[in-house]
This record gives structure tokens, C-alpha cells and sequence, in this order.
């Protein structure tokens, strides 16, 4: 995971200096770690807004494009003491949209709406502790795809988003799961 | 506030975004069912399991195979169907299926992500080898069919039942799991206890069942009425309890769930306690006594009937160890044990069926059929003698003693003879 995060980071870097005109990033957009809300089935068999974390970095090129590589991790747990099940549960995805409505307030703040399509890999570690005793595992990687819409405030420097999008993965339950992301971050242009 | 919308020359330029992005809603909008929903057949699942290690059982988590499964999603099967917080209608188990969530290792084992779906897990496997077990002693068809599990059931009308708690219902033939809310090892996965409750659904049918048909015909008098039910209810606790632990080897296996009834239910026998049980005379004592002070004294039995079906219980446990050495494995040993039981269960039907009005069972039916030949027991001097101990209480049968067979084994033959002709209607 770290190296793919590197090395995303490492294209992004080299397609700026080496291929402008193609490619060029116009910023370069640093997130805090936001909120992550899903909506999925819970440990007590009903459907539960789940509040997890999510990472980001993203860049915006051409002005109108998007590419953006989320990580978000929710942890879970069940039963009691002597015998409990910890699920954490982490996703990788790539983001790439488009700017398809603007709104211009100021000359440096403004309202992006943007769509975008989503591609990654979550896997799950399932710790059982009983009686004291933990016992890891970790599940297969499953591929995650999905499609969603994004606001993007931009006040200045400074980015607030509120994105949410439909998932589906052979891990989720249900397949497809609704997720929202709340976050906070600012822009640097290149 | 004055802001300029700009469609720009991007919705032109993104014709091909458009598609990406329309084509993915619709692959999300087209996305299947669960994938568990076709995970069927032969499942590797891990969950948590006794295990002996020496003397000593404990609990760590496996990897078994649950069989016959139509759905992992429901984990229901040819052994086990769910229903979660169910309710009855006109006798029978209504609710919806508990929906299971688990994870699939590289090595194609699914490990439970949540506590409800780890005990699902858990209660099929034991329910598949307890069906199994059921085959084995000839009594397999008295379970047909997939066994109803109520998980998180919500029983209002009693404190007792109402959390951590098991029961056989057999109105509607189905094992009930009430929610546990202590901090020991939930009941749901306490091997011994399903074992327990298992045998709850054999001895009602067998047994109960035709007892209650025909007792609700009779004209018998209360106090005989409640002394057989009170020793019915006491031996069917206390043979699931030997079940238990014929199950799981487990002698105290109560003690990770309900600790606080672990010394008085231990499967341990002392050397004082051989020979002890409940008489016939002390369960009429104490049947008089409750029907004395209570209008309900089926309720207040309801600890009493511990200590009629223990030493039953202790008394089968610490005769199938004797017996390991007459046989050539311990499970051979159970095994026989185990279809012994279920002989004399089809004994007491049939005594029980034929009791006339005021009539009250034998209380030491049980200790009768092993120590006569309809047990089938080859018993070596030792285990003779242990199993005097309990009928020499019988003042019929005093000055009785072992005697050995041509065959080399002993019995009590000459002392069950007289019986017999006492007991015969």
C-alpha cells in the first residue's frame, strides 16, 4: 500500500515536469484525514451508517480533470470480552473525474461540481480474541469499483469537499454500499 | 453574490469521462447478490472449538467444514436453518433469517466478521455433528429435516429464560438461544451446552412427547402428575448434561458460560457421592412441600430438578470412563454409552406410558436398566459393584451382589430378575 501511495506520488511528480501540455497538473490538492460515513450492514443485522477515516491526495490537470488516490479504514467490533471479533476493514482506490459545472463566486473562490469513477482493491483483517488469545486473518483482496459526485468549495487556498458515491465490491455487504466523504484541504498551484 | 456558471467546452471534452462514469453506475446498479449466497455445499469456516489438551479443555479457534450448506449468506443447510429474534405462530418458529457476514481467506476458509455470524457458524457445526452422532445410535430420524435455531430470541414471559439462556422448545421443535449478556464465553458457541440442548430435542421426542399426550388424558392425582414430571424434567437434565459432556469430553463444560453453575453441575463424582441420588421418597417429599406452598410448583422445582438429574449425570459420565477400558478406543466406549441411553429412554417411554392413574415413576429407573441385561453392558467387577452401589439402595434389592458370568464379565442378574417381577404390571 505505501509503495503504491510512493509511487503515485512519484507519476504525478514526473508527468508535471516531463509533459506539460499533455498531462500537466494545475494543482496539486492536500487533504486532511476526513470522515468517511458507509452504509452497510452492522454486527447486529441492521443496515448502519458506519463512520470510518479516509486519506487523500489528488491533483487537478487540464483544469477540468481529476486523479485523486483515497485510503479509508473502518474498524468494527463485536462480542465481549471473552470472546470478541475486531474487523478493520481498508480500501484503496483510485479517483479520476471531471469538472462538469462551476461555479465562480470570486476571482479565488468558487464551487466545482465534479464526477468521478472509482477503482480500487479493500481487504479485511479479522482479529477473534477467546479468552485472551488473538487470532489474525487476513482476507483475500477483492477488487471495489464505483461512480460518484464531489462539491468542491475552494475559498482561497483552502478545499472543502463533500463527495459521496455508490461502491461495489464482492466483499461488501450488501454489494453496494453508499459511501460519503467530508473533507478538508488545500490546494497548491503549480 | 454574483457567480458565473461555466458549463465550458469540458462537456465536450469529457465524452468519454461521461461514458467511464455512466458505465461504472451501471455496473454498480447491476452488481449481484452477496457473493456468500453462492458459497454452498462443503464451507471451511474457523471458529471456536474445545479442544483437550492432557486433562485439561480448552477453547481456540479452528478451521471445520460445515456440509450440506444451500447458503452461507443464511447459513442454512441440511442441518440448520436460522431465524433471528423469532416469534411463534400456532406453533411454529416464525422470523427472518440472520444474515451472516464473513470474509474469504486466500485459502478459501471464511472467517465470520461479526459475533452473530461466527455463532451461526458455530451452532451448524455442532448441530451437523450432533445429527451425525444421532445417526450412529439409530436415532437419526427423530431429527428430520434442517433443526430451527432462534438466535437473539426475546422471551418476555420468563426472567429466568429471558437472557443467557438455551432451551428446546418442542412445541415447535426448535433450539432457542435467548441473548447473552455476561462476559463468559457466549452459550451459542459453548459446545457442551448445544450438545445439551440437542438432547433436549431427542428425549422430548422419545419421551416427553407421548408422556404429555397421555398425561393430558389422565385422571391421575396432582401430586403424582408433578412427581413424574419433576423426574422426567430432572433426568432429561441431567442426561444432557452427561451428553455434554459425552460430546465434548468436557466435564465442567458449563463453567465457561454460566460459571456460577459449575459446582453444582460438575461432571465429577466423589468418592462420597457414589451411591447418592435423589430417592423416589425425597422428589415426593419435596413435590409435596411445593405443591404445599405454591400455586406454581413446577416453577419452584425448577432448581430442584438439578439435583435429581446430577447424579445421573455423574453416575453415566464416571461409568463410560470405566468402561474405556473394556473397549478398545474412548469414543467406542461413548458410543456405547451414548446408544445405551438412548435404550433406556425408549425403556422409560414405554414405563411411562404404561403407568396407571396415581402412579409414579420409579426414581431409580435408570441405575434398574443399566444394571439389567437390556443395557447390554459387559461389566468387569469394578464397574458391577459401582453400579450396585446405586440399586443396593433399593431395599428389594439388598444382600444382592456381583456375580460373574461364564463369559468372565458380571452382573447383577439374580437381583434384576426379582425386579423385574416387582416392576411388571
Amino acid at each position: 500500500m505505501k509503495i503504491f501511495i510512493f509511487l503515485f506520488f512519484c507519476a504525478t511528480t514526473v508527468s508535471a515536469q516531463t509533459d506539460e501540455k499533455l498531462i500537466a497538473p494545475v494543482s496539486l490538492n492536500w487533504y486532511l484525514p476526513s470522515l468517511q460515513f458507509r452504509f452497510e450492514d452492522g454486527p447486529d443485522q441492521s443496515r448502519l451508517l458506519k463512520t470510518g477515516y479516509a486519506l487523500r491526495v489528488g491533483t487537478e490537470f487540464y483544469k477540468n480533470y481529476f486523479l485523486g488516490l483515497s485510503y479509508s479504514t473502518q474498524t468494527e467490533k463485536s462480542g465481549n470480552s471473552s470472546l470478541s471479533i475486531k474487523r478493520e476493514f481498508s480500501e484503496i482506490d483510485i479517483a479520476a473525474g471531471f469538472q462538469f459545472l462551476r461555479f465562480d463566486f470570486t476571482m479565488k473562490n468558487r464551487l466545482n461540481i465534479l464526477g468521478l469513477g472509482y477503482f480500487g482493491r479493500n481487504q479485511n483483517i479479522i482479529k477473534t480474541e477467546l479468552l485472551g488469545r488473538v487470532s489474525t486473518d487476513l482476507s483475500a483482496g477483492e477488487f471495489s469499483y464505483g461512480g460518484g459526485v464531489m462539491a468542491q468549495f475552494i475559498v482561497n487556498y483552502f478545499l472543502f469537499e463533500i463527495e459521496t458515491r455508490a461502491m461495489t465490491s464482492g466483499a461488501y455487504e450488501p454489494r453496494i454500499v453508499s459511501v460519503t466523504d467530508l473533507r478538508l484541504g488545500f490546494q497548491i498551484h503549480l | 453574490m454574483n457567480f458565473n456558471i461555466k458549463n465550458t467546452s469540458v462537456a465536450q471534452k469529457s465524452g468519454s469521462m461521461n461514458k467511464l462514469i455512466l458505465a461504472l453506475f451501471f455496473a454498480v446498479s447491476c452488481s449481484p447478490k452477496s457473493k456468500l449466497n453462492d458459497a454452498k455445499g462443503e464451507i471451511k469456516v474457523k471458529i471456536p472449538l474445545s479442544s483437550q489438551d492432557g486433562d485439561s479443555t480448552q477453547y481456540q479457534m479452528s478451521v471445520v467444514t460445515l456440509k450440506g450448506l444451500y447458503n452461507l449468506k443464511e447459513v442454512a443447510g441440511f442441518f440448520v436453518k436460522f431465524f433471528y429474534s423469532p416469534g411463534l405462530n400456532e406453533s411454529k418458529l416464525v422470523g427472518d433469517s440472520p444474515q451472516a457476514r464473513f470474509t474469504k481467506t486466500r485459502d478459501s476458509v471464511y472467517i465470520p466478521i461479526d459475533s452473530i455470524s461466527q455463532q451461526m457458524a458455530t451452532i451448524y457445526y455442532h448441530i451437523q455433528n450432533l445429527s451425525e452422532l444421532s445417526q450412529k445410535m439409530g436415532v437419526g430420524d427423530m431429527n428430520t429435516g434442517p433443526m430451527k435455531i432462534g438466535i437473539e430470541t426475546q422471551v418476555s414471559d420468563s426472567e429466568v429464560l429471558s437472557k443467557n439462556n438455551a432451551f428446546y422448545d418442542g412445541q415447535s421443535d426448535a433450539m432457542l438461544f435467548v441473548p447473552y449478556s455476561s462476559s463468559e464465553l457466549p452459550i451459542a458457541v459453548n459446545s457442551g451446552i448445544i450438545a445439551h440442548e440437542y438432547f433436549h430435542s431427542l428425549f422430548f421426542k422419545i419421551v416427553l412427547r407421548p408422556f404429555e399426550r397421555q398425561a393430558e388424558k389422565s385422571t391421575s392425582s396432582k401430586i403424582s402428575k408433578i412427581f413424574n414430571q419433576t423426574y422426567l424434567r430432572g433426568i432429561n437434565e441431567g442426561i444432557a448434561d452427561f451428553w455434554g459432556w459425552l460430546y465434548t469430553n468436557d466435564d465442567d463444560f458449563i463453567r465457561w458460560s454460566l460459571s456460577a453453575y459449575s459446582k453444582n453441575r460438575k461432571l465429577v463424582l466423589s468418592e462420597q457421592q457414589v451411591g447418592q441420588f435423589q430417592t423416589s421418597e425425597s422428589i415426593l417429599l419435596k413435590v409435596e412441600q411445593a405443591v404445599f406452598v405454591t400455586d406454581h410448583p413446577s416453577t419452584y422445582l425448577g432448581n430442584y430438578i438439578y439435583q435429581i438429574g446430577t447424579p445421573h449425570a455423574r453416575f453415566l459420565k464416571q461409568l463410560t470412563v470405566m468402561l474405556f477400558e473394556n473397549q478398545s478406543s474412548p469414543s467406542d466406549s461413548k458410543l456405547q454409552m451414548a446408544k445405551v441411553v438412548v435404550d433406556f429412554l425408549k425403556d422409560l417411554s414405554r414405563q411411562s406410558l404404561a403407568l396407571t392413574q396415581n402412579q409414579m415413576l420409579s426414581a431409580d429407573l435408570l441405575f434398574d436398566f443399566i444394571a439389567s441385561e437390556k443395557s447390554k453392558i459387559k461389566m468387569t467387577e469394578a464397574q458391577c459393584k459401582f453400579v450396585l452401589s446405586y440399586i443396593s439402595k433399593n431395599e428389594l434389592r439388598s444382600g444382592q451382589d456381583c456375580q460373574k458370568n461364564a463369559d468372565g464379565s458380571f452382573d447383577i442378574k439374580t437381583a434384576i430378575q426379582d425386579i423385574e417381577k416387582v416392576v411388571s404390571p
